[in-house]
């Protein structure tokens, strides 16, 4: 147990663990110290110096960033002095600063704005003319766009690639006010986290390339999600477009930032898992299929009815269940149910949509699929190894979120799915699978479900339904359940949230869990037993 | 009156190893290994000796900061990088003594327990980094570098590091920077260097004049050291005296000394005879004062400080009475705005636009409210940065203003001329 400390900020007693800087200690009582240059992820650099605050019994106005919270100390983040040097740093910031925003990515998200507009408010005294010029909207790597006049010579993107990924593409350059973020000669900022640095620029000086004048950011709206990219499951926030008076929701999906969680990502993610916003809006299924046929959903399900029932009275296992590792834990579960008490099948496969990538000892893992760990753990049982001689003679075959003809297939699994004629395909992107089935079910993709996936770690995290679309997609346990229902099999409706509870009643890598305990951050079993103890 | 520093200046041959051990040199390096490390920082201590790099920090309390029998290797680094304007007493030290300095930077290195000592020379010191770096070359012959020092058991190395000229790389963080090959930038304190400096080592960086007075002191004891000078200003100090003054150098006097002495006696008075206007005692970066108050301050840390300046490195800028205020503080902008290391907002920003607002001012092109500007960039730029270089242009001018604000006025377009468009 790490020891604490108690002290008075803005008249307020608290108690924080020892070693806290004075910026964390604030966020206890509610007090921001607004900072440029401090990040929790990244060592102190303490040179922004908007973070002053006055602490009793010390000289001048200290940096909240460099210090540490001390038994009996007395900070004022409010007091005159501080507001008035608050006011100082953002004169001199300002005095070089192009302001562009109106053309700049980054307005709206912008803590020189925001700043501005809480701690200066003041008209500019300094003539454009005047300003010291650098260079604008270089390409400063193949995600990244930089703009060295917006900069505010934070340090934090230096760090980050000093620190973090270790490749040190970054430096500040010059001295003076032509201080100058730039790559060394010839060299790019393109490691496999560069996007991470637009993230944390508090300005528009780094942005990303892909969102580049994509949107406003007021305009967008954002949700909790998981990345799908990897195993690691990265904790992201989804942004989409805004829900506005005017209705003119889109549904669409603009970007994927990393979301904090220290036991998972801390606050970065990789560049790969940026791009797999791509796959919420493009590609889509967007229409039930039988046939080739626009069908309509009663009719698309009515099919399945007139396809399967004949077959089942043929004996019990002729129609094989395939899912994927992207599937979430619930729909597993589900899927189970409905392969063995409505098609009278014992034994699914599992089957992974992509083969093993690049890894590395940070962040991205080989297992390109987010749930193969939690997959396993709910089909247990009932899973099959052998996928071609799993599907070879069956009559028909439902998939789920399943590409089995994805192109690097074992050529004899290909042609056994091939050779099914009744082929059912439950997924949200159009694949050979989605092409070549009998009837298609348009799913959801991860961002518009609730459900959950089990990182590589054993770290359960929640999925929350954030998008809507304006065209026809229904969540894959909705249409379980509705296909269970054609069957003629009552079932009682069930949520995402209920059916992990039944998960957790029976399989231990889920013991004691529940969403309540997952919340945002996601939690482990193991975890969970030992808060409930 | 007592040379300490300068008791063997001028003898033949005396930058020589030959020269200086005739002179007895070496004799107190001796001394100090057959002491405890211990001992020789108590002596330092008790000679009361305060750092001449600027800040007067007592040298034997700074030694005393580093961790005994830590586990980490200590480092010693002499700044040698006399940078601040109207300053150059320690390139004198080395370019004629530098036996003397070298000498002093041993015992310094031994109190600490250093077994490796970095002496940073600024880039421009051409003469003072061969002499430097021969004497280092001809001590290790001598066996006074190297393994086992003078079978004390004690192991100690020099490497001579020439600067590529920045000004910040002579604050004592910038300098640990740059000796460990990054960007010459001051680190934030704390951690401060005598527990966390260079590599991440208890690091002690000292001023070449600070440790050139040591030898005196192991030699004769600290007391007779403390015995010089004032109260609280112990010893002797240099003054490099440029200017507005018939002789201009640098000139050791006791701590105390009378500044109207300093001009006219050692310094022959004003040159061609013309009024003083003012004098700015211890580098560009500290307040310049009225040359009346000036000629009536004693040269030690406290009268200094009294009389609304301060010592600092000791470099007395003389300004006569035809000097313009205005173009000298736009010389002095400019000085800092291309020496600004860049980390800090208040300093990367304030200098620069400080700088340009001084230029235009002194060009009579001033805005109606640029001397309030001026005002509050001062103000704010000092005393919230990483390093002392901000305040080094808000105490000039603040100063300046206070004094010689009339001058400043006299260059602003009058309102008349700026109704004109
Ligand atoms: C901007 C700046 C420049 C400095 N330049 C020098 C210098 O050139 N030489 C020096 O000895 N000290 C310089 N100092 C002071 C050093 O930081 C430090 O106080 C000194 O080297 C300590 O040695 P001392 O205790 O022996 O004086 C400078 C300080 C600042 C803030
Ligand atoms: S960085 Fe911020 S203040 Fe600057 S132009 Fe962009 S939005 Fe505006
Ligand atoms: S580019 Fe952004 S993150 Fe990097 S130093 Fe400049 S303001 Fe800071
Ligand atoms: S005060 Fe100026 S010179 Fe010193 S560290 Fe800050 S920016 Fe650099
Ligand atoms: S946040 Fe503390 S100085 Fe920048």
């Amino acid at each position: 147990m790490s020891e604490n400390v108690k002290l008075t900020i803005n008249g307020f007693e608290t108690e924080v663990p020892k070693g806290t800087n004075l910026i964390e200690a604030a966020r206890c009582v509610k007090a921001k110290v607004p900072h440029f240059c401090y990040h929790r992820d990244l060592s102190v650099a303490g040179n922004c110096r908007m973070c002053v605050v006055e602490v009793e019994g010390m000289r001048g106005l200290p940096i909240a960033c460099n210090t540490i919270a001390t038994e009996g100390m007395v900070v004022n983040t409010e007091s005159d002095a501080v507001k008035e040097n608050r006011a100082a740093i953002m004169e001199f910031l300002l005095v070089n600063h192009p302001i562009d925003c109106p053309v700049c990515d980054q307005a709206g998200e912008c803590k020189l704005q925001n700043y501005y507009m809480e701690h200066d408010r003041r008209d500019s005294v300094v003539a454009v003319e005047d300003k010291v010029k650098k260079g604008k909207a270089i390409e400063v790597g193949p995600r990244v766009m930089l703009d060295q006049e917006r900069c505010v010579a934070c340090s934090r993107c230096v760090r980050f690639c000093d620190e973090v990924t270790g490749t040190g593409e970054l430096r500040l350059l010059n001295r003076g006010d032509h201080t100058t973020i730039d790559t060394f000669p010839g060299k790019k900022l393109d490691n496999n986290y560069s996007v991470n640095t637009a993230d944390i620029c508090p300005v528009g000086a780094l942005t990303s390339r892909d969102f580049r004048f994509q949107a406003r950011s007021w305009y967008l709206e954002k949700d909790n999600s998981i990345c799908p990219g990897c195993s690691t499951g990265c904790n992201t926030t989804l942004s989409h477009y805004k829900q506005t008076t005017l209705g003119d929701y889109n549904g669409v999906a603009y970007r994927l930032k990393p979301r904090r969680n220290p036991a998972v990502n801390k606050a970065w993610m990789c560049d790969f898992g940026r791009t797999e916003y791509v796959q919420i809006n493009e590609n889509r299924l967007t229409q039930p299929i039988a046939s080739n046929i626009e069908i309509g959903w009663d009719g698309a399900l009515g099919h399945i009815r007139n396809g399967i029932a004949p077959l089942l009275e043929r004996g019990s296992g002729v129609v094989a269940g395939v899912a994927s590792y992207d599937c979430t834990n619930e729909e597993i579960w589900l899927f189970k149910k409905l392969m063995k008490e409505v098609f009278h099948t014992d034994s699914i496969a599992l089957i992974a949509n992509r083969e093993d990538g690049y890894s590395d000892d940070f962040l991205i893992a080989a297992d390109k699929h987010p749930n193969r760990r939690g997959s396993m753990a709910v089909a247990k049982g009932g899973v099959v190894e052998d996928l071609a001689s799993y599907l070879d003679g069956k009559l028909a075959v439902i998939t789920l979120s399943a590409d089995v003809l994805s192109d690097w297939r074992d050529e004899a699994s290909k042609k056994a799915f091939s050779a099914i004629k009744q082929k059912i395909c439950l997924q949200s992107n159009g694949t050979a699978t989605s092409d070549a089935s009998s009837v298609v079910l348009p799913a959801t993709s991860y961002a518009e479900k609730d459900g959950t996936w089990t990182n590589k770690d054993g770290r359960v995290q929640r999925l929350t339904a954030a998008v809507r679309k304006e065209f026809s997609v229904r969540s894959e346990i909705q249409l379980m359940q509705q296909i269970a229902h054609v069957m003629g099999v009552e079932w009682e409706l069930k949520s995402a949230m209920q059916l992990f509870a039944e998960i957790a009643a029976s399989v231990p890598e889920f013991d004691g869990l529940d969403y309540g305990k997952i919340g945002k951050l996601g939690a482990t079993a193991s975890a969970a037993q030992t808060v409930s103890a | 009156m007592t040379k300490v520093l300068f008791e063997h200046r001028g003898k033949a041959d005396i930058e020589t190893f030959d020269g200086w051990k005739a002179a007895g040199g070496f004799s107190a390096l001796e001394k100090a290994l057959k002491m405890t490390p211990e001992e020789v920082i108590e002596e330092v201590k008790s000679s009361g000796l305060r750092g001449r790099g600027g800040a007067g920090f007592p040298t034997g309390v700074k030694w005393g900061f580093v961790p005994k029998g830590g586990e980490k290797p200590v480092y010693l680094c002499i700044n040698a990088d006399e940078s601040e304007p109207g300053t150059c007493k320690d390139r004198v030290l080395m370019e004629e003594l530098p036996f003397m300095c070298l000498e002093g930077a041993l015992i310094a290195a031994y109190a600490i327990q250093a077994k490796m000592a970095f002496w940073y020379i600024r880039g421009e010191f051409d003469l003072s980094e061969r002499r430097m770096r021969q004497a280092v070359e001809v001590l290790r012959e001598k066996g006074l570098i190297g393994k086992n020092v003078l079978g004390s058991g004690w192991d100690i190395d020099f490497g001579v590091h020439r600067g590529a000229g920045a000004y910040v790389c002579g604050e004592e963080t910038g300098l640990i920077s740059s000796v460990e090959g990054k960007q010459g930038q001051p680190k934030l304190k704390p951690p401060f260097p005598a527990l966390e400096g260079a590599f991440g080592c208890p690091t002690i960086v000292n001023n070449v004049e600070s440790l050139a007075a040591v030898p005196w002191i192991v030699n004769h004891g600290g007391s007779k050291y403390s015995a010089l000078g004032t109260e609280k200003s112990k010893g002797t100090k240099l003054f490099s005296v440029s200017g507005a003054v018939n002789k201009p150098g640098v000139y050791e006097v006791e701590m105390g000394y009378p500044m109207a002495d300093l001009i006219n006696k050692e310094c022959g008075g004003a040159l061609n005879g013309i009024g003083l206007k003012a004098i700015i005692p211890g580098g560009s970066s500290v307040p310049v004062m009225p040359a009346d108050v000036a000629m009536k301050t004693n040269l030690d840390y406290e009268s200094v400080q009294e009389a609304g300046s301060l010592l600092g490195s000791g470099g007395v800028i003389v300004i006569d009475e035809n000097q313009s205020m205005p173009e000298l503080l736009d010389i002095l902008g400019r000085f800092y705005a291309h020496e600004s290391c860049g980390q800090c907002t208040p300093c990367r920003e304030g200098t620069g636009w400080g700088a340009r607002i001084l230029h235009r001012v002194h060009e009579g092109r001033g805005e109606q409210q640029d001397l309030e500007t001026l005002d509050r960039i001062a103000r704010f730029m000092s005393g919230t940065t990483i390093c002392f270089l901000a305040s080094s242009m808000s105490m000039p001018i603040q100063s300046f203003f206070k004094h010689f604000k009339h001058e400043f006025e006299a260059l602003m377009p009058t309102i008349d001329a700026v109704a004109g468009d």
